[in-house]
């Protein structure tokens, strides 16, 4: 059997070894139908009324723009709209890196998705991607070493148009007590957390409050904001999320389970005979229950508060995921009907975690003129705001920042042209360049 | 004086300390028995108590003298309240005695007639009292429990009181609220508070009735849609929700070369297009009520197609008050369902939810089941050893036997993975929490307090999928949605008939909960044999089957009938059934 570390630097080599090719990750599950697309991963998100609908609510939107095709016909848009991060459907925004059945002794989480958008997204259409991991570096600090994985991910719809992109980072953080595989044993849980967070109890202030900021969203909806009359410094009205609960854990799995296959090409299975026998081929799939003992039940470290120490974590928390779609609404509500969110970038300080209410505000930083170009040389001008965006839970601890880039209509610019130019295939953004507000 | 009591003998008959007792003004008479003081909140001198015998209808009387007579309350009391939020409104001192040793507010009506007692300097400060309700006896209650909690009602609105009032209804639990803290002291305070959160009033049971009532014939407000297009992706949800493996629910290619041309849905996917589970205007009215399906029927005429355009109504169609064995209170509401494809029904079915006060469920139910490393072995063994779907291979009518078993299927042990797999195959919207948080404020019923969080405007619902707020739900963990259970009776059918048959009809009771941690087993034998004609005149060779659910420890979890429709030689099952279905004699039974 290898050690631990032997797990690690196999799991560094041969992730290294699978930077700028193709991830394997994401396909469709087996037998189901799909187009196929050369050099590019079909998708069976297929974008419909209802499925738009239904999106816009897992994100806590429940902007008529998404949600009420006649009101969206008279907008700029002149049809119904899917928010851009609708898009996690059709490929998940990072990539995990190497895998192998028995897995990595690696705590993985989502620590930032920085979004670069090009058109809206309607009711019609499907997908096709493409995602490359690009960066491996590893960290080291007092707890030892810290891999930081970095992707870019391509998404064209069924008429070949680019509509997006996206630069995904996934942390994975070696923890020595799963040993050479992905599953520590069961009397070890507990020994190394990441965290120790009992649920946060409300008092009848807190709850007034938060009662108050949720009661308080508004939207701007048709009303242009138009960027003249935007300064820096002004504050975006806050939005809040209630205290997160085990409910909240499958709002955003309710639309993607199902989408893809597992690593292997099998069906992605959890529930009864074919989740068992998904444990039994798949060992880092399957985890012994503290409590009842069965020692094939499936990988619910986020939902199963019995699980969640197999993760290093003490409760239930979310999926970084979710937090890199839900900041979409505090720029839409700003911004309005003519505004076109480009570029948004949120990136995961800690968990949010069972109890924890989850608040975002926005202020924007600077206004400025954005030139587009593709690659026949064609541009466009927008009136660009950049923004920063600053997640908050109940005790005013940070648990999400990041930054976004909105093109508001423009008195000399007039309205917002989509699509923005871009090139074909737009070269990729180091971490480094898109993890900075200089970028936005 | 010999054979009266004393303070030491009714501490250790109430098995509380003697010196509690004597800190809350009971103290011997020098001539026997004891004296319990009693005190007003005006501090007027008022009448004490005499009690001379432990129990018995003269074992106890006012002292003598004409000082008014007040309820039994002390200056405690308003510090126990303001702790816990609540006041507990007893008949009789040994329930005060209990209640204020363990730390709970409360106030005794000293006799079931002597309601009047009670006067709005008692209820001061006090957000909400909850009504003991002991078990109707007629030494406590000489003109019946319920003219006495009627009368305690009338009081407290003649007081103008404005608080919260439930009522606790103890029978079945304990005799009173002493005899539960002999029955285990060291879970007392938890089990007090438990219950004292889960009392509801009365009248709640009868109000969500009455509002049923008026829904009878009209939709379910409180059934939302599922899908609408039988797609690739719902129905692989579906099937995967309920362990279905059958590649004529997944695989378009095998579809397509199935007697049906095409990829089918399992037949209880109507299960994804609109659950008929209504329990009618619950949600609307903030109760300590809580719903549980009990019964569910569907009756199909034809299979569910990839892309078919599908639709269901729901309707509730009765509303009842009902009791268990025990009386206990009770609704059964029930639903209709139509499922419609193209606006042409194809499938009908009903339903059955139970509707319960909080306080009926179980309070100390047996905890996770843990399994031991011989059950792991059988269990996986079980599992090793199932059989797959029978699949493409007809299942003939003339090869079938009556009392033949089909072979046994194991669901479990049940893991989040799969409540969230039915959850997610189910295909109800989830909106993000704020939005959802907008919904509930227009269901109250559905509102409650998180009890860990204390956030007051959580889905009560969620203790079916949340193990640590399971209790809030009547729960005593996670567990199976009576949808999800047709779902696996409808799959072990399914496995057993093979594609070329036709499950007719499927009905399920729910006699008890699966929880978390609970390994299902499914059983079935052929109970019947025989021949029905349709409408169009076509003939259908069916079998009855008779199916049964128990959990690891061999309890019953649910048994029901399946009507399955199988081919013959030369003889495919034509489909849709036309119209009803009309048996034919066999000429045996």
């Amino acid at each position: 059997m290898r050690s631990f570390d032997e797990a690690v630097d196999e799991y560094i080599a041969r992730s290294r070894d699978l930077l700028d090719r193709e991830s394997p990750e994401d396909a469709p599950p087996p037998n189901a139908p799909k187009a196929s697309h050369a050099d590019r991963v079909p998708s069976l998100l297929t974008l419909t009324t209802e499925l738009v609908r239904r999106y816009a609510l897992t994100m806590g939107d429940a902007n008529p723009l998404y949600t009420d095709p006649r009101y969206a016909e008279r907008s700029p848009a002149g049809s119904q709209i899917a928010p851009g991060t609708i898009l996690v459907h059709a490929r998940y925004p990072g990539d995990h890196g190497a895998q192998r059945p028995e897995g990595y002794p690696l705590a993985n989480f989502l620590s930032g998705v920085a979004w670069e958008f090009f058109d809206f997204l309607r009711p019609g259409m499907r997908f096709a991607s493409s995602k490359l991991p690009r960066e491996l570096v590893v960290g080291h600090t007092p707890q030892g070493r810290v891999i930081s994985h970095h992707s870019e991910t391509f998404y064209w719809d069924n008429s070949g148009e680019l509509k997006a992109k996206a630069y995904g980072r996934l942390l994975q953080v070696p923890v020595k007590q799963m040993g050479s595989t992905r599953v520590m044993p069961v009397e070890r849980l507990g020994e190394r957390m990441f965290y120790r967070q009992e649920p946060h109890r409300y008092d009848c202030a807190e709850i007034g409050r938060l009662r108050e900021v949720l009661a308080g969203e508004a939207r701007r909806g048709a009303e242009p904001r138009w960027s003249e009359d935007v300064r820096a410094g002004d504050e975006l009205p806050m939005i809040a999320q209630p205290p997160y609960g085990v409910r909240d854990e499958l709002v955003y799995q309710s639309l993607h389970h199902g989408l893809n296959a597992d690593y292997g090409g099998g069906r992605l299975v959890r529930a009864f005979g074919p989740g068992y026998r998904r444990c039994r081929r798949s060992p880092d799939f399957a985890r012994t229950h503290p409590v009842t003992g069965w020692p094939y039940t499936p990988y619910d470290e986020h939902e199963d508060r019995f699980l969640c120490a197999y993760r290093c974590e003490p409760l239930p928390f979310d999926f970084g995921i979710q937090r890199a779609q839900i900041p979409l609404r505090l720029l839409t509500n700003w911004g309005g009907d003519h505004a076109f969110v480009r570029r948004m970038y949120t990136t995961m300080r800690r968990p949010v975690f069972y109890g924890d209410a989850v608040l975002f505000r926005g202020k924007v930083l600077r206004k400025y003129v954005a030139e587009q170009f593709d690659d026949t040389g064609a541009s466009a001008s927008y009136a660009a705001v950049a923004i920063e965006i600053t997640g908050l839970n109940q005790d005013d601890e940070v648990h999400c920042l990041g930054y976004a880039t909105v093109y508001l209509p423009s008195t000399n610019l007039g309205p917002v042209r989509l699509p923005v130019p871009h090139p074909d295939r737009p070269e990729y953004v180091p971490f480094d360049v898109h993890r900075r507000a200089t970028w936005y | 004086m010999s054979g009266l009591i004393d303070v030491a003998t009714v501490a250790r008959a109430k098995g509380l300390p003697a010196d509690a007792l004597r800190a809350f003004g009971v103290t011997d008479r020098p001539e026997g028995g004891v004296r319990i003081e009693y005190v007003s909140p005006e501090a007027h001198p008022v009448r004490a108590r005499v009690r001379l015998a432990l129990s018995g209808p003269k074992g106890s009387c006012w002292d003598v003298g004409d000082l008014p007579i007040t309820a039994y309350w002390r200056p405690t009391v308003v510090d126990l309240v303001r702790q816990r939020g609540v006041l507990l409104l007893c008949e009789g001192e040994s329930s005060c005695w209990t209640a204020w040793h363990t730390g709970f507010g409360a106030i005794g009506v000293p006799g079931a007639d002597q309601v009047a007692t009670i006067t709005s300097a008692h209820l001061a400060s006090v957000p909400r009292v909850v009504l003991i309700a002991e078990p109707d006896d007629p030494q406590t209650y000489p003109a019946g429990r319920e003219r006495f909690l009627a009368e305690v009602g009338d009081r407290l609105r003649a007081l103008e009181y404005r608080g919260a009032v439930t009522t606790l209804d103890l029978d079945g639990v304990a005799d009173d609220i002493n005899a539960l803290y002999r029955s285990d002291p060291s879970s007392f305070v938890t089990r007090m508070t438990l219950l004292t959160e889960r009392s509801c009033n009365l009248d709640d049971l009868a109000k969500v009735v009455r509002r049923t009532r008026r829904l009878i014939g009209c939709g379910a407000p409180d059934v939302p849609a599922g899908v609408d297009v039988a797609s690739w992706l719902d129905i692989s949800r579906f099937a995967e929700a309920t362990g279905d493996e059958n590649p004529l629910y997944t695989d378009v290619k095998y579809g397509a070369s199935s007697a049906h041309s095409t990829m089918l849905a399992p037949p209880a996917f109507v299960l994804a297009v609109r659950m008929p589970d209504s329990a009618g205007a619950l949600e609307t009215l903030p109760s300590a009520l809580v719903d549980t399906v009990t019964r569910l029927q569907i009756v199909w005429d034809d299979n569910i197609r990839l892309g078919d355009r599908l639709h269901g109504r729901v309707w509730i169609t009765d509303v009842a008050e009902t009791g268990d064995a025990h009386e206990h209170p009770s609704a059964r509401v029930t639903s209709s369902v139509e499922y419609a494809r193209d606006d042409l029904g194809f499938a009908r079915g009903q339903c059955d939810v139970s509707v319960v006060p909080l306080s009926r469920a179980p309070l100390s139910a047996r905890p996770i089941y843990r399994y031991s490393t011989a059950e792991i072995d059988e269990l996986v063994a079980r599992l090793d050893a199932e059989a797959a779907p029978r699949g493409e291979r007809p299942r003939f009518w003339s090869g079938t036997e009556v009392g033949e078993e089909l072979p046994a299927v194991v669901a479990g042990p049940l893991t989040f993975s799969d409540l969230a797999a039915w959850l997610f195959g189910q295909s109800r919207p989830m909106p993000a929490g704020n939005l959802h948080y907008e919904e509930l404020l227009g269901r109250p019923g559905r509102r409650a307090a998180n009890p860990l969080t204390g956030w007051t405007a959580w889905d009560r619902t969620e203790g079916w999928i949340d193990s640590a707020t399971s209790s809030a739900t009547g729960l005593s963990a996670p567990a199976a949605p009576g949808g999800l259970l047709f779902g696996l009776a409808g799959r072990f059918v399914g496995y057993w008939m093979g594609d070329d048959a036709f499950l007719r009809r499927l009905s399920v009771r729910l006699t008890q909960h699966l929880h978390y941690g609970d390994a299902l087993t499914l059983r079935g034998t052929v109970a019947d044999r025989f021949v029905a004609t349709d409408e169009a005149s076509h003939r259908f060779h069916a079998v009855l089957i008779e199916l049964w659910g128990q959990n690891q420890l061999g309890e019953p979890v649910m048994s029901g009938e399946a009507a399955v429709l199988l081919p013959e030689p030369g003889k495919p099952v034509i489909l849709p059934i036309r119209g009803t279905l009309a048996c034919e004699p066999t000429g045996r039974d």
